[in-house]
C-alpha cells in the first residue's frame, strides 16, 4: 500500500529549479532511500512533504488524504536537517510536549519513558537541551521525530553526528517501525547505512529523480569490468569506446580495468577489435550501491 | 476528556512559553523598572511651558503629548501611566515569541509536528495576549502603588477632562484594544521580516510613528480614521468624546468620534493586521 507519493513535485526559488517533476512513492511497511549529492534536492523534497515549502506544481499525498493535504498530527512524524529544540526545556519535557502535541490515544508518561530508553537518552531527562553535547540533542531529536507512532516516518540525515551506538539505536528503531508496518522516507549520505535499510532507493540529482527501484534492481543494470594487459591499452580502449558514445571509465584501483556501461559484451569486444584492441578479460559485474549512486549523479552532470 | 488540536496547539505554546527564562526574566524586571521610573523620574509637578499661554476652556490631551507634555491620566487614584510602556512591552514580546522560533529554527521542528500553521498561530496568539494580560497587571500594580497624588498632582486644571473621560469601562476597553494592537503589530512584523532584533526594531519605529506622527495639518474628516490618533488618544486615557477641542491654533485636532466609533476602527485595525498576518504566515515558505 502506497503511504506518500511524490506526484510530479517541481519547486522553484526564483530562477532556480530546486525540484523538477519528482515523482515516488514508499510503501507501507517498508524502507526508502533518497540519496543524491549535496544540493541535490533531498531536504527541500522533504520540506514540500511537511508542508514547509508550498510547491510550484505537483502535489504530496499522505495515505489516503486529498492531495497536499496537511494530514492530522501525528500521522506523519519525522526529522528535518539538524533537530531544533527549545534549549530551555528538559530533555523529558521536550519529549512529553511534542508528543502531547501529536498523540494518537498513546499515555504521554508511558510514550515519553519508551522513547528516552529507545534512544538512550533516559540518563539525561532531567537535563536542559540547551546542555546537552550535540550528539545527546540529535538524539533527543530523533526521539521527538518517533513521538505519537505516525504511520509515515520521514527522517532527513538521522544519524548525523551520532557515536556508533546511537546509529546502531536509531537502525533499531527504525527496523522496528518498519516490521509495525510505518513507511519510513530515509534521507542519508552515509551509503552503507542506506544499503543496510532500504527495501528501495530514489536517486535525486539538480532536482530530478534519476534513478529509481529496489537495490537488486538497481544493481542489476548492466555493467561490464574489461580488462586489459596495459594501463595504456585500457586508456586507448576507452577513448575508442567513449567515440562510439559508450560510457566507459577507468577503475580508480586497477587503471588496467574498464567499467564498460554495456551489457552486450559481444558487441564491446567486436568494437574494440576494429580498433585493434583485445581485452584480456571481459565480465558483468554487480554493482555496489555506491557505484550506481556514483554513476547515476556523474552521468547526469 | 479529549482535548481539541486546537486546545492542544495553545497548551503547547503555554508549555513552552512559561518555561522560557528571557520571557520570564522580562516580566519579573517590568514591575521594579516601571516602579523606579514613576518614582525617580516623573517627580516633576508641572510640565515646563504649562500656565496661562494654554486656554482655560481645556486642551487636547494629544496635543499636550505632542509638545512634550506630561499628563497623567488616571482612573479614579490609579495613575495610567506605565500602559503606554506596558503596550511596548507587549508588541515586543509578540515580535520576541514569534521571531525567536525562526531565529532558532524551533518553528520548523514544530510544523513537523502538527502542519497546521492557523493552529500554530492561534497558539501563539493565545499566548502572546496571556502575557500581555501579565504585562497590564504590572502596570496596573505600577498605577496602585504610584498614584498621581504620589507626585503630588491632581487632574491638570487645563486638561478638557470630561471631554475625553471614557470611565472605568471604556478606559479598561481602550487599555486591552491598545495592549492587542501592539500583540497584533508585533505578531505580523515578526511573521514578515522572521529576526527578534529586526522584527522589535520595526515595532519600535511603527511605534515612534504612531506616538509622533504629526497628523495635526490633516484635516479632521482624514485624522478621525487614522490609527495613529486614535491610538495617540487612547494611551492619553482618552478618545476625544462629544465635541473638538479647543487647541491653540483654534484648529480641531480631532473630528467628534464617539468613543465607541474609535475603538471599533482600532478593532478593524486589529482584524487587518491578523489578517494579513494570517495570510503571509499562511502561504510563505519556512526555510529556516
Amino acid at each position: 500500500m502506497t503511504a506518500l507519493a511524490f506526484d510530479r513535485i517541481s519547486k522553484r526559488f526564483g530562477m532556480i529549479d530546486a525540484l523538477t517533476e519528482v515523482s515516488f512513492a514508499v510503501q507501507a511497511g517498508s524502507v526508502t532511500g533518497l540519496l543524491g549529492l549535496n544540493g541535490a534536492g533531498k531536504t527541500t523534497a522533504i520540506r514540500v512533504c511537511f508542508g514547509l515549502l508550498n510547491p510550484t506544481s505537483g502535489s504530496v499525498r499522505v495515505l489516503d488524504g486529498a492531495a497536499n493535504s496537511r494530514p492530522e498530527p501525528g500521522v506523519l512524524g519525522g526529522l528535518v536537517s539538524r533537530p531544533a529544540l527549545h534549549p530551555h526545556l528538559t530533555v523529558l519535557e521536550t519529549v512529553a510536549i511534542y508528543g502531547a502535541l501529536s498523540a494518537r490515544g498513546d499515555s504521554i508518561t508511558r510514550m515519553s519513558d519508551r522513547l528516552l530508553k529507545e534512544f538512550g537518552v533516559e540518563g539525561v531527562a532531567r537535563r536542559r537541551v540547551g546542555a546537552l553535547s550535540s550528539g545527546m540533542r540529535q538524539r533527543v531529536g530523533v526521539a521527538v521525530a518517533f513521538c505519537g507512532r505516525p504511520s509515515v516516518l520521514v527522517l532527513d540525515e538521522p544519524t548525523e553526528s551520532l557515536d556508533p551506538e546511537g546509529v546502531a539505536m536509531v537502525r533499531e528503531a527504525i527496523l522496528r517501525r518498519k516490521a509495525e508496518g510505518v513507511a519510513i522516507l530515509l534521507s542519508s549520505h552515509l551509503l552503507p547505512e542506506i544499503e543496510a535499510l532500504a527495501d528501495a532507493v530514489v536517486i535525486i540529482h539538480e532536482g530530478k529523480v534519476v534513478a529509481e527501484g529496489t537495490q537488486d534492481q538497481l544493481r542489476q543494470r548492466p555493467h561490464l569490468q574489461v580488462g586489459f594487459d596495459s594501463p595504456e591499452a585500457a586508456r586507448r580502449a576507452k577513448e575508442a569506446l567513449n567515440g562510439q558514445m559508450i560510457g566507459a571509465e577507468s577503475d580508480d584501483s586497477d587503471q588496467r580495468l574498464l567499467r564498460v556501461h554495456s551489457e552486450d559484451g559481444a558487441a564491446v569486444v567486436g568494437l574494440l577489435a576494429t580498433a585493434g584492441l583485445y581485452p584480456s578479460e571481459v565480465r558483468h559485474v554487480r554493482q555496489s550501491l555506491e557505484q550506481v549512486f556514483l554513476r547515476a549523479a556523474r552521468g547526469h552532470r | 476528556m479529549k482535548r481539541s488540536r486546537t486546545m492542544q496547539a495553545i497548551a503547547f505554546e503555554w508549555r513552552v512559553g512559561r518555561r522560557r527564562r528571557d520571557v520570564a526574566v522580562l516580566l519579573l524586571a517590568l514591575t521594579p523598572i516601571l516602579l523606579a521610573r514613576e518614582l525617580l523620574l516623573l517627580p516633576a509637578p508641572t510640565p515646563p511651558g504649562v500656565g496661562p499661554e494654554l486656554p482655560a476652556g481645556g486642551v487636547d490631551p494629544v496635543v499636550l503629548l505632542q509638545r512634550g507634555y506630561q499628563l497623567w491620566a488616571s482612573v479614579g487614584s490609579v495613575s495610567l501611566d506605565a500602559f503606554p510602556i506596558g503596550a511596548v512591552c507587549t508588541g515586543l514580546l509578540s515580535c520576541w515569541l514569534v521571531a525567536s522560533e525562526f531565529d532558532t529554527g524551533t518553528i520548523r521542528t514544530r510544523l513537523v509536528r502538527d502542519s497546521s500553521r492557523p493552529r500554530l498561530l492561534v497558539g501563539k496568539a493565545a499566548l502572546g495576549l496571556a502575557l500581555s494580560g501579565l504585562v497590564a497587571a504590572s502596570t496596573v500594580l505600577v498605577g496602585v502603588a504610584v498614584p498621581p497624588a504620589a507626585h503630588g498632582l491632581g487632574l491638570l486644571p487645563y486638561v478638557d477632562a470630561e471631554a475625553f473621560d471614557l470611565g472605568v469601562i471604556g478606559t479598561l476597553a481602550a487599555l486591552v484594544a491598545v495592549n492587542v494592537w501592539a500583540a497584533a503589530t508585533g505578531l505580523l512584523f515578526a511573521v514578515l521580516v522572521r529576526s527578534v532584533i529586526l522584527s522589535a526594531a520595526s515595532f519600535v519605529g511603527a511605534w515612534a510613528v504612531v506616538a509622533t506622527l504629526p497628523s495635526v495639518g490633516l484635516p479632521p474628516e482624514v485624522t478621525r480614521w487614522m490609527p495613529t490618533e486614535l491610538i495617540n488618544a487612547l494611551l492619553a486615557a482618552g478618545a476625544p468624546a462629544g465635541s473638538n477641542h479647543a487647541s491653540m491654533s483654534g484648529a480641531a485636532f480631532f473630528a467628534p468620534v464617539p468613543v465607541p466609533v474609535a475603538l471599533a476602527t482600532l478593532a478593524l485595525v486589529i482584524a487587518a493586521e491578523f489578517a494579513a498576518t494570517a495570510i503571509v504566515f499562511g502561504r510563505r515558505d519556512i526555510t529556516v
